[in-house]
């Protein structure tokens, strides 16, 4: 599912530079990558994501080489493929909890919207909403929920274009115990049912058991100081 | 554009008071300007369209600024009046048709305007409804007036006791409304006309009482042969077929007031005529309404021109406000452009968003200012009552 | 001047609605300006004058004296619509002190005489028959039996007709002259005929004969009678009273008195003929036919009638 060679990246205005020179995810895998705050875990799932670009290396994700598409195409990409989970949930607070699961909707221009196509988003959206426990949920806005509502919105929301990849981002980190094991059961579920990969990145290692393969990030890459340019 | 719209209308919705300020903004921003403009140019439309339909003014020695006012738009004037024999020198001039017409009272408000037929051919106004006065004691009603208090042909309307043109007041008369005048989109709209007579009456300057001679009770006192009647005696305060033959004024006519003479010349060297005859009469003046219509105007450009100023000055702090509001909301969307970036939006979309924002605000504030200058346009005449005011 | 679009647009729109509503101003008479004569003398100055070119209008009932004439509502409408208004003068058209008729349309025939015009006493108010009461009170204004003011009314009604129809100005003209002449030449035989009546006094029926009297040097003395109404025991005592006072068995009716008053006259050794003022339209024949009539009644003494 994701193969990276050689992977070097720097950002603009950064000091450091990020190399990974390898590291395969078969399809259906469910992984974490842990390691200390500012190691690079969402560098790296940004890179999965296209969303960065490295200077140098191979990502090939589902047979696509990222840093070779166009902008365009990595962002249908992630629209058709990625399922993102962020730390801070990221909801959008003026749209309600059925128009922040359906957002990615909005965002896709190249997908003809005809009424067969929305009836089966709405119905999906649905779904998910009643596995998740949010369906009573629909109409209210975020503001009005509470932080294990919002991160089961969240999840919604990753989960409702049918992903092939899951990132999901410290997405357990400010939960507490009981719900962080209820939205990572949701997530091998669905990860099970469907064959997708997930990858989370924590940096908290309790609770890793249920991960088919645990990737300590400062084990396999290193962050490199970059040197003055001439 | 249909997702961006989606998304532009659910976040206008969901900022509502951010919304209405930028509403409110944007649309003093159009609307101000353009009803500066507007009433301005309403003013001066209206002001020289009625100017100039009246060639010349005849009136008392004075302001000939009050003079027009107190003709063209109904305001109360300082001048003196001028007698009625004034008219017909002015008709047997035969140097084109002179128009008397006199404002004494009110009636419910709107200024009751004695006239002569001749008002409504030269001022083209024909009845609407009704028909048009044919004596004493009958008025038609200008259709604003009509409408405003709900009066139809066959109704009365009663003079005011006391109004802006007299402050003495008078014995109250009821006038029968005979007619509604079609709208003219003019003062006409505004006032209550009737007979010169009739107006004069409505002044006390004529009256009706019952006969006194022969009736029991009536008579005070008899003085060198005149019958001094008592207060039984009745005023009349309407004037019908049955009684108008007892009206009657004391003294002569010719001697009777008029707060001027329109008078519309039948060629241009009448009017020259005219106005060189008046030019040097010590008691009369003879005033063209629409060059002191153009002094005014002046007057009005210069309060327009700093009115522009102060304008020039709030609309460019305006526009910087919505600008900054407008940077400002990109930035503080910039975490939520990062999000839809992510889940594969484009990156230009926070602003693309914002622009439709603003494109909708735009729209909106340009339909309510459209509709506020329809309002602005409706009330016209009363905007332009209190700029003559 | 700056102007402004939507200012335009605005008075455009307002102006092309008033428009829509607006109806033609244009006469309803097919042309003809329309014109209106306060009495019968008036009128047939008018008819002779301009009757091809202009629309007259008579809204006189028959026998009515237009002097009390009481216009309705819907008279004065159309009067309202006229283009000239011939009046009288000397307080004869009454009706327009409370009437809403434009001055500027109106043209008073004795004008330019008005400082001759006769003052009477106001005392004598009374009614005729049924009629309304009425006085002949302030200015007496059978002008036109005055023939000499009866030119000069000509004269005024001749200009208001060329003002009227310029285009027919030359044969106003001719039209008037002749006139003119006739009405010249009557009151010469009028003149003529009075003098007769030099040491004679007059009785009349009616105060109308002021002007006549004053311009053909008659001495009449007038009672307040009518020939349609049998005058009541009162008048005829009134009528012995002035005949004995003035030494006068001869009277001037405004009309042919009754049978019945006609007897009467003849016990009392009073003679009388028919001077008419034809404030109204005559029955047959015009002002004219009855003019030579009243002058025949005068030369004749009423001998013959």
């Amino acid at each position: 599912m994701i193969q990276i060679d050689n992977l070097g990246f720097s950002y603009a205005e950064g000091l450091f530079r990020f190399v990974l020179p390898r590291l395969s995810i078969g399809r259906g895998e469910v992984c974490c990558i842990t390691g200390p705050s500012g190691y690079g875990k969402t560098t790296l799932l940004s890179l999965i994501a296209g969303i960065l670009v490295p200077a140098d290396g191979v990502i090939q994700v589902d047979g696509l080489n990222l840093p070779e598409l166009s902008e365009k195409e990595r962002r249908q990409f992630r629209l058709e493929k990625i399922g993102f989970v962020f730390q801070d949930l990221e909801l959008l607070d003026y749209l309600n909890v059925y128009e922040n699961i359906g957002v990615g909707r909005f965002l896709d221009n190249s997908r003809v919207w005809n009424r067969e196509a929305i009836q089966n988003y709405d119905q999906h959206i649905r779904e998910l909403a009643a596995r998740t426990g949010i369906e009573r949920h629909l109409n209210r806005h975020p503001a009005q929920l509470s932080r294990g509502e919002k991160q089961r919105v969240a999840l919604c929301r990753s989960l409702v274009n049918s992903p092939v990849l899951i990132l999901a981002d410290e997405a357990t980190g400010s939960l507490d115990p009981e719900n962080r094991e209820k939205t990572r059961d949701l997530l091998y579920g669905y990860c099970r049912e469907t064959g997708a990969t997930l990858v989370e990145a924590s940096h908290d290692r309790s609770g890793l058991e249920n991960f088919d393969r645990i990737f300590d990030l400062p084990a396999i890459a290193e962050i490199l100081p970059l040197e003055e340019q001439p | 554009m249909r997702n961006l719209l989606f998304l532009a209308v659910r976040y206008l919705r969901f900022h509502r008071f951010r919304t209405v300020i930028l509403l409110l903004t944007l649309t003093s921003l159009l609307y101000l300007p353009l009803a500066v403009i507007l009433i301005t140019d309403i003013s001066q439309q209206s002001l020289t369209l009625r100017a100039e339909s009246t060639p010349v003014i005849i009136g008392s020695r004075g302001s000939d600024l009050d003079l027009v006012m107190n003709a063209l738009y109904f305001q109360p004037s300082q001048l003196r009046t001028v007698p009625y024999s004034l008219l017909d020198e002015l008709n047997h001039e035969e140097r084109g048709r002179p128009v008397p017409f006199f404002l004494g009272d009110t009636a419910r408000g709107y200024p009751v305007a004695g006239t002569s037929p001749a008002y409504f051919s030269e001022r083209n106004l024909r009845v609407a409804e009704g028909y048009m006065i044919t004596g004493l004691g009958e008025c038609v009603l200008g259709s604003r007036v009509a409408e405003s208090l709900g009066l139809k042909p066959g109704d009365r309307i009663i003079t005011d006791p006391e109004n802006p043109y007299h402050l003495a007041g008078s014995y109250p008369l009821e006038l029968k409304v005979t007619g509604i005048l079609e709208a003219s989109a003019g003062w006409d709209d505004r006032a209550i006309f009737t007979d010169i007579r009739t107006a004069w009456i409505a002044r006390g300057l004529g009256h009706g009482h019952d006969e006194l001679a022969g009736e029991q009770g009536t008579v005070l006192k008899e003085e060198k042969g005149n019958l001094v009647g008592n207060a039984s005696v009745r005023m009349y305060n309407r004037i019908d077929p049955e009684n108008r033959n007892d009206f009657h004024f004391h003294g002569s006519t010719a001697d009777f007031p008029l707060s001027g003479i329109l008078f519309f010349p039948d060629s241009s060297r009448s009017e020259a005529m005219i106005l060189s005859a008046y030019g040097e009469h010590s008691l009369l003046q003879a005033v063209e309404p629409d060059k002191v219509i153009l002094k005014l105007l002046d007057t009005l450009f210069r309060i327009r021109e700093i009115l522009n100023w102060v304008l020039g000055v709030t609309l460019t702090i305006t526009t910087g406000a919505v600008v900054f509001i407008l940077v400002l909301t990109v930035r503080l969307r910039k975490a939520e452009s990062l999000t839809l970036y992510r889940m594969g939006g484009s990156r230009s979309l926070i602003v693309r968003l914002t622009a439709v924002e603003t494109f909708i605000l735009g729209i909106i504030s340009f339909l309510i200012s459209l509709l506020l200058l329809g309002v602005t346009w409706l009330f016209r005449l009363n905007i332009l009552d209190l700029l003559i005011q | 001047m700056k102007s402004n679009f939507f200012v335009l647009f605005f008075l455009t729109l307002s102006s092309l609605l008033q428009a829509a509503g607006g109806q033609d101003s244009s006469e309803s008479t097919g042309g003809k300006p329309l014109v209106f004569t306060a009495n019968y003398p008036l009128y047939y100055l008018c008819l002779s004058y301009a009757g091809d070119s202009v629309e007259m209008i008579w809204p006189f009932d028959e026998g009515e004296d237009p002097a009390f004439w009481e216009p309705e509502d819907e008279d004065i409408r159309i009067l309202q619509g006229a283009d000239l208004l011939i009046l009288n003068g000397a307080g004869y058209d009454k009706w327009l002190e409370y009437s809403f008729i434009d001055t500027g349309k109106t043209v008073d025939s004795s004008r330019r005489f008005r400082d001759t015009f006769i003052e009477t006493d106001r005392s004598g108010s009374h009614s005729h028959g049924g009629g309304d009461i009425h006085d002949h009170g302030g200015t007496a204004f059978t002008l036109w039996l005055d023939l000499s003011q009866y030119s000069r009314q000509a004269e005024e009604v001749h200009k208001a007709l060329v003002k009227l129809l310029p285009r027919d100005e030359e044969t106003l003209k001719e039209r008037h002259r002749v006139m003119s002449d006739r009405i010249e030449a009557l009151d010469r035989d009028f003149r003529a005929a009075a003098e007769q009546y030099e040491d004679t006094p007059l009785l009349g029926s009616h105060p109308v004969y002021q002007y006549f009297a004053r311009a053909y040097n008659l001495e009449i003395h007038s009672l307040l009678l009518e020939p349609d109404v049998y005058p009541s025991e009162k008048d005829w005592k009134d009528l012995a009273q002035m005949k004995a006072l003035y030494g006068a068995d001869l009277m001037i009716w405004e009309g042919e008195p009754l049978p019945e008053t006609r007897s009467t006259l003849e016990e009392m050794g009073i003679g009388w003929f028919v001077i008419s003022p034809g404030f109204n339209m005559p029955e047959e024949g015009d002002f004219m036919g009855l003019l030579e009539k009243n002058l025949r009644a005068l030369k004749n003494r009423g001998t013959g009638q």
